[in-house]
């Protein structure tokens, strides 16, 4: 697994209380009961501080999956 | 138009059919209606299409879709050609001021007086009584403009042997003539006459049983009804409750608890009306049914879970008043085991929910269409 | 009559209930102010992310306390991220808010935005997170703030103060230090002269909706400088253009319009009530239609529901009964949200709970007759020529605010057309020195 993604799983895993193994590219609040927006914003803090990236409301909002938090970080960090 | 099982339905007593027995005359009685509304009310009709409402196929009564009260507000639906209208009956205006219209043929409206006067009768006894009628004199005169107060006065006189009234308006007050209403219960209780003494709730409370426990006046009228009708938010606002009144009543009065009734209505089903019992319970006639809804889920309640009421009758065929939602909350106490006797399925009708409304920011107007 | 408010914040605790003389509190919150505005901004914005940080933590009691109200939101808003962006883009260097700072446009001067003294915000509508808003601009403007919440609504404005009251505990220039320059009082509306006491020490007064209500208490009297900013009942709708309809992911702009949608229960007045398809076709409001109903059943899961007053319920199940026999209809299977869809050339009318009206419309442009003072934001989708083209047309008619569909709740600043900070300080000017 490429640094960058076991980082985001790890920050998943630590916010929303569950095992890393867990996670995956699907992993969403419609499979995930823990992703509420409560641990939303936990996460994008999480990774903010992470990557020491900003992420904006609508940015935010965007990030409906796992897969799509890991591609937006990527982006970022290119 | 004939319908049979409705006429099959209106052959038996109010309240004489366990559930068991009552159950395939009902749904069979309320197919054959929903049918006729259905071919006959446009509106009706693709209202159920788009629900999925087949009339001919359903099994449950919870199936049947229901309008509620506040529709009739804005349309007058019929399911009868408009030539065949007798008369349109309004509701007095509510909180949002605008009146339900409700249309009526021939057979519906004899169909709806025959129902509420077997219900009235069935509870103050088959006798003609003297009635003494908080209220206005003009509530009892017969003019051409009927307003919703007058009308439901008017259509229990059929069972008065004279009718007296002890109200007067001065100066847009009501003031209770008391020397006339005390003339009245005087004579009453000296004859051991068995009268009637009918008000709106609000009234009869606040005008006459407080003052006279204030005065600690009271009367002996062993055997006489009160029989009172209306809204009890002005008697919550003031403490007030059901129970309170009933005692209250039956001290001023002297009449046992179970003689004090607070009947139930409302315009939409005109005709279908819910005295309490002796044991202070609302009972279906076999005539109707009742669930409660669940005011988020909408699904209905098991016994004892409060919940908007939903009424369903076959008796009005002029128009799709036959299940309708209305917006009180109440729920259902039991069936079949009433110890008043009564069979059927017993309710309790509690008032509007009690929630205060939450404003945002918006420019919201909900109450303009509720 | 003594002049008691009922206090459920003061002093730097909640005080639950407590009854204090209104002369009490405004002394008590200029005190504070004294020492507060000689704090640095940068201190100020440090507290808060840290408050936003503990807000986040799930075991607090106020989540439970206060379910779905906007509590993550807030702890999101806080960030010092968010904090510093929305003081720059009011005061280009937030940093002319601890001391004079050299002009870029004028090269001969310097300037400095100090606080105003007192800021009142009266909350006429229960969304606390609006309250708690207001509060922060005026906290990073240095200011005292007193605030007069919805009669009836709950103390979660006090909780949060209390959180914040936690924040860098035990340091110098503290949350509890902060907090004592705020409170949150109630008084019955009817008691002129307590409004018109708090009134008077206003150097700012901010009303936030219930036009009647502003009315009554804009005509309290103030000081001669006082400064009234009025935000006021407002609705708002969402537009989507042909040609995005044509290209667009339906499922993913259905999530968000739903988002939009079911936010605060469309109670605030950035909620949109209507939304406007540019087609004729109406196969493709009815696709949209149902895209949209299995994203309102999905957003009740991030979303949970408040259970709807009777008013709602009964407007909602009225309108259903009508749209199922004389228009369209798509709803939930309780009262959970509504999607009516008519003909008709008009703006809502907004009845909340989830109630959205879908309509169609051959061109966008079109909607300018329907704005009113009252329309704020429109949430739009269109592409470039359309966005540029209606943006300009709508603003011009009094549109304050545009947003891609999704974002039409998140707080802004400029918001109903003004930079709030700008109105919370008084400037002054000197020459620059060399």
């Amino acid at each position: 697994m490429s640094d960058i993604r076991k980082r985001c799983v790890d920050i998943f895993a630590k916010v929303m209380e569950v095992d890393s193994a867990t996670i995956n590219v699907d992993t969403n609040p419609g499979n995930l009961s823990q992703w509420d927006s409560l641990s939303h914003v936990q996460l994008l803090v999480g990774l903010e501080r992470e990557f020491s990236i900003e992420i904006n409301p609508e940015e935010g909002m965007d990030l409906e999956s796992f897969n799509l938090v890991y591609e937006f970080v990527k982006e970022k960090l290119s | 138009m004939e319908f049979k099982h409705l006429d099959t339905l209106l052959e038996h007593q109010p309240y004489e059919l366990r559930r068991s027995d009552k159950e395939p005359l009902f749904l069979e009685a309320m197919k054959a209606v929903a049918l006729h509304h259905y071919t006959n009310c446009k509106p009706y009709k693709t209202l159920c299409d788009k629900r999925g409402f087949d009339p001919e196929k359903f099994v449950r009564l919870s199936d049947l879709p229901y309008l509620p009260t506040s529709v009739f507000k804005d349309a007058l639906l019929l399911s009868i050609p408009e030539k065949d209208l007798f008369r349109e009956i309004n509701s007095s205006a509510t909180t949002t001021g605008r009146p339900s219209r409700i249309g009526l043929d021939k057979p519906t409206s004899l169909r709806q007086s025959k129902c509420f006067n077997r219900i009235v009768l069935e509870r103050l006894s088959n006798k003609r009584r003297k009635f003494a009628v908080l209220d206005v004199p003009e509530s009892i005169k017969r003019t051409s403009v009927v307003g919703a107060r007058s009308s439901t006065i008017r259509s229990l006189l059929f069972c008065a042997s004279e009718a007296h009234t002890c109200v007067e308006e001065v100066d847009g007050k009501f003031t209770i003539d008391e020397e006339r209403l005390d003339e009245l219960l005087m004579q009453a209780e000296k004859d051991g006459e068995q009268v009637v003494i009918f008000g709106f709730t609000y009234i009869l409370y606040a005008y006459v049983v407080r003052p006279l426990l204030q005065k600690s006046k009271t009367y002996n009228l062993n055997g006489s009804k009160i029989i009172h009708i209306g809204g009890w938010k002005k008697l919550e606002s003031e403490k007030v409750s059901p129970e309170k009144l009933i005692v209250d009543c039956s001290q001023v009065f002297g009449v046992k608890k179970g003689d004090v009734v607070d009947f139930y209505g409302f315009t939409e089903q005109s005709g279908m009306v819910y005295p309490t019992c002796e044991e202070v319970v609302r009972h279906m006639p076999v005539w109707g049914d009742v669930l409660a809804r669940d005011p988020l889920t909408l699904r209905p309640l098991p016994p004892g879970k409060e919940g908007l009421l939903q009424f369903i009758t076959p008796i009005q065929t002029s128009y799709p008043g036959h299940s309708v939602l209305t917006e009180d909350m109440g729920y259902i106490v039991g069936v079949d085991n009433c110890p008043c006797g009564r069979k059927g399925t017993a309710f309790k009708v509690v008032g509007r929910a009690k929630q205060v409304e939450v404003r945002g920011c918006g420019d919201i107007m909900a109450e303009k269409f509720a | 009559m003594s002049n008691l408010v009922q206090v459920d914040f003061h002093a730097g605790r909640t005080a639950k209930g407590e009854r204090v003389g209104v002369s009490a509190v405004i002394g008590d919150l200029k005190q504070a102010q004294e020492n507060l505005k000689r704090w640095p901004v940068d201190r100020i914005i440090e507290l808060f992310d840290e408050f936003g940080f503990r807000l986040m933590d799930r075991r607090l009691s106020i989540h439970g306390d206060y379910p779905n109200s906007g509590i993550a939101y807030i702890a999101g808003w806080c960030r010092k991220s968010n904090l510093v962006s929305l003081l720059q883009s009011a005061f280009q260097s937030r940093y002319v808010l601890d001391r004079f700072v050299d002009s870029e446009a004028k090269t001969d001067r310097s300037y400095r935005a100090h606080s105003r003294g007192l800021v009142v915000h009266w909350m006429a509508g229960n969304v606390p997170t609006l309250g708690f808003l207001s509060l922060i601009q005026g906290v990073l403007t240095k200011n005292a703030n007193l605030i007069k919440p919805a009669s009836g609504s709950n103390d979660l404005l006090a909780q949060l103060l209390f959180v914040l009251s936690t924040a860098k505990e035990g340091e110098p220039q503290s949350g509890r230090d902060l907090v004592k320059s705020m409170a949150v009082v109630r008084y019955d509306r009817n008691r002129k002269d307590i409004g018109a006491a708090i009134s008077k020490e206003a150097d700012v007064r901010v009303f936030w909706g219930g036009d009647d209500s502003v009315a009554t208490m804009r005509a309290l009297p103030t000081k001669l400088h006082t400064r009234d900013l009025v935000f006021s009942n407002k609705t708002s709708f969402m537009a989507i253009d042909n040609g995005s309809l044509e290209t667009m992911d339906m499922e993913a702009i259905a999530r968000r319009v739903a988002m939009d949608i079911s936010v605060f229960e469309q109670k605030a007045c950035a909620s949109p009530h209507t939304l406007f398809l540019e087609t004729e076709d109406a196969s493709v409001v009815q696709q949209f239609a149902l895209c949209l109903k299995e994203a309102l059943s999905r957003a009740l899961a991030s979303i949970p529901k408040t259970i709807p007053s009777q008013n709602e319920i009964s407007a909602v199940l009225n309108l259903r009964a009508q749209y199922d026999m004389f228009h369209q209809a798509w709803y939930s299977e309780g009262t959970e949200f509504s999607i009516l869809s008519d003909d008709y050339f008009q703006l809502g009318p907004p009845i909340g709970n989830r109630t959205i009206y879908l309509r169609k419309i051959d061109n966008l442009q079109k909607l300018t007759e329907l704005i009113t003072p009252q329309v704020q934001s429109v949430g739009i989708l269109a592409k470039p020529e359309t966005f540029e083209r209606v943006t300009a047309l709508f603003s011009e008619k009094g549109v304050h605010r545009f947003t891609n569909i999704g974002a039409i709740t998140h707080f802004e600043v400029p918001w109903d057309g003004y930079i709030l900070p700008q109105y919370l300080v008084r400037w002054t000017s000197r020459p620059k020195q060399s």
